[in-house]
């Protein structure tokens, strides 16, 4: 499968580096071709679009004023910036700063369960339809151990210990699980990897 | 922990779920120069960055983005874009003080320039009304002329037809006497009266007459031409005349007539000239006279 980059995928250093210097017109090329992305990880995160919206707010200040960390050799602009995102939403959610989830948890697991609906992606303007296709059909290849191993580490931080006590599974079987099911999507993406 | 221990962590350290101690220990190793296990972190770094696109898209609070080029503006504030300054320049330029109002329409003749724009659009635009209402009038008035040229020729059309009506029934009404005719002459018990003229000796006439069924046909030639108000009157003559019916001539002084009842019994018929309508017994001369 042939895969077209843009969008957020296409987010290059060189908008990153206009950021830096202050063009306001670079920083509202970045937000409009990131930001569903990154909000759409903020609230799988934590659960709560109010918190999500917050969230990003301080991930995009951050970004800008923290450019010049970024290092091109150790990834794109855009894995940069989802990895600054997961992990603000990460430690805002071993904070416990996000609200009590439970409550709202009802509302927004509607939300997150609509992720491999199958039906078509209202905000497919802004994101990249085609990635979207090949990561949710490689992801849904997964077997659900596998998906629910590597989900539970990714969106909700949780170590392969805390997955096994969660999950009432030995360490290695959750250890075996998540490395397997990187391996797969590690090749089921390759198409689309720099 | 040997490097194949550390190349199966790469994929747990990148979506971090490897516990402290094993991460340290690994980002030790990879630190040391063991470009393989680099290598592979890296493909699974990247791999975990593009975890999120498998998530659906969320439509963002309009106020982050608000927000976010506030604080944008607030962080660098000598480098704003071309655009920006433009957005600027035009918000300052519609806060810009204008001409006192007057009120209303009137009010835009408070600035000349705008003033004599609205004037000569005015003026430009009545020009236009006119043209177009004296255009729509002219139009109007072929309309209507059509209009009436067509029903006069509607109301000639429907005469003709009316015409061509009678004309059709008149054709109709004389085809049936002729078949009536045919069909008489065809008759085998038919009978011949020839009637000879008395007022003019060139006139003439000859019946043809069926005893069986009583019927007659009657021709007469070179008639007197009939005066207003006459008409000539064909008498059956047994012991008295008895009226077979009356006939008006054509412009060739020919009459001709069918007798669809002869009384019985008849020996001589008679052509007497009598007033239009006929009468119960002869009044006028008798031009024709015959005896069977």
């Amino acid at each position: 499968m042939e895969v077209s980059r843009n969008q957020a995928s296409c987010v290059d250093a060189a908008l990153l580096a206009r950021v830096a210097k202050g063009d306001i017109r670079a920083f509202d090329q970045l937000y409009e071709q990131t930001s569903p992305i990154l909000y759409a990880l903020a609230v799988r995160v934590l659960n709560n679009r109010d918190d999500a919206a917050e969230l990003l707010q301080e991930v995009y200040v951050e970004a800008w004023r923290k450019v010049d960390r970024y290092e091109g050799q150790r990834g794109s602009p855009m894995a940069w910036l989802v990895t600054l995102t997961r992990s603000r939403a990460i430690d805002r959610l071993r904070a416990g700063a996000s609200r009590a989830r439970d409550v709202s948890r009802g509302t927004d697991e509607q939300t997150v369960q609509r992720v491999r609906s199958g039906a078509p992606d209202p905000f497919d303007d802004y994101a990249d339809r085609e990635l979207r296709v090949l990561v949710e059909s490689a992801l849904s290849e997964l077997p659900a151990a596998q998906q629910q191993a590597v989900e539970l580490a990714f969106y909700e931080g949780l170590t392969h210990t805390e997955i096994a006590a969660r999950l009432k599974e030995p360490i290695g079987t959750i250890k075996t699980r998540i490395k397997l099911g990187m391996n797969k999507l590690r090749t089921a993406l390759r198409p689309v990897r720099s | 922990m040997g490097h194949e221990q550390f190349e199966e962590a790469v994929a747990l350290y990148a979506i971090e779920a490897l516990e402290p101690q094993e991460r340290a220990a690994l980002e030790s190793h990879v630190a040391s120069g063991c470009q393989e296990c680099r290598a592979a972190l890296a493909e699974y770094q990247e791999v975990a960055a593009l975890l999120p696109y498998g998530l659906r898209s969320q439509p963002v609070p309009h106020q982050v983005k608000s927000h976010l080029m506030q604080a944008f503006r607030r962080d660098f504030p000598d480098t704003e874009s071309d655009r920006e300054k433009a957005v600027k320049m035009s918000a300052a330029i519609e806060h810009t003080p204008r001409a006192p109002a007057f009120g209303g329409f009137f009010g835009l003749f408070a600035r000349p320039a705008l003033g004599l724009a609205c004037v000569v659009l005015l003026i430009g635009m009545t020009v236009y009304v006119l043209s177009l209402r004296t255009d729509m009038q002219k139009v109007l008035a072929e309309r209507q002329q059509l209009q009436t040229t067509l029903r006069g020729e509607l109301s000639d059309l429907r005469a003709q037809i009316a015409q061509r009506d009678r004309e059709t029934a008149d054709l109709r009404k004389e085809v049936a006497q002729r078949e009536e005719i045919m069909t008489f002459l065809r008759s085998p018990n038919m009978k011949v009266v020839a009637l000879s003229g008395l007022q003019a000796k060139s006139a003439g006439g000859f019946l043809l007459f069926d005893p069986q069924n009583r019927k007659a046909f009657f021709y007469a030639f070179n008639m007197p031409s009939l005066p207003p108000g006459k008409t000539y009157q064909l008498w059956a003559i047994m012991d008295r005349p008895v009226s077979a019916g009356t006939f008006d001539t054509d412009a060739g002084r020919k009459g001709r007539m069918l007798v669809d009842s002869v009384p019985g019994d008849v020996k001589k018929f008679a052509v007497s000239m009598e007033p239009q309508g006929g009468m119960p017994q002869p009044t006028g001369h008798l031009y024709l006279l015959g005896q069977l």
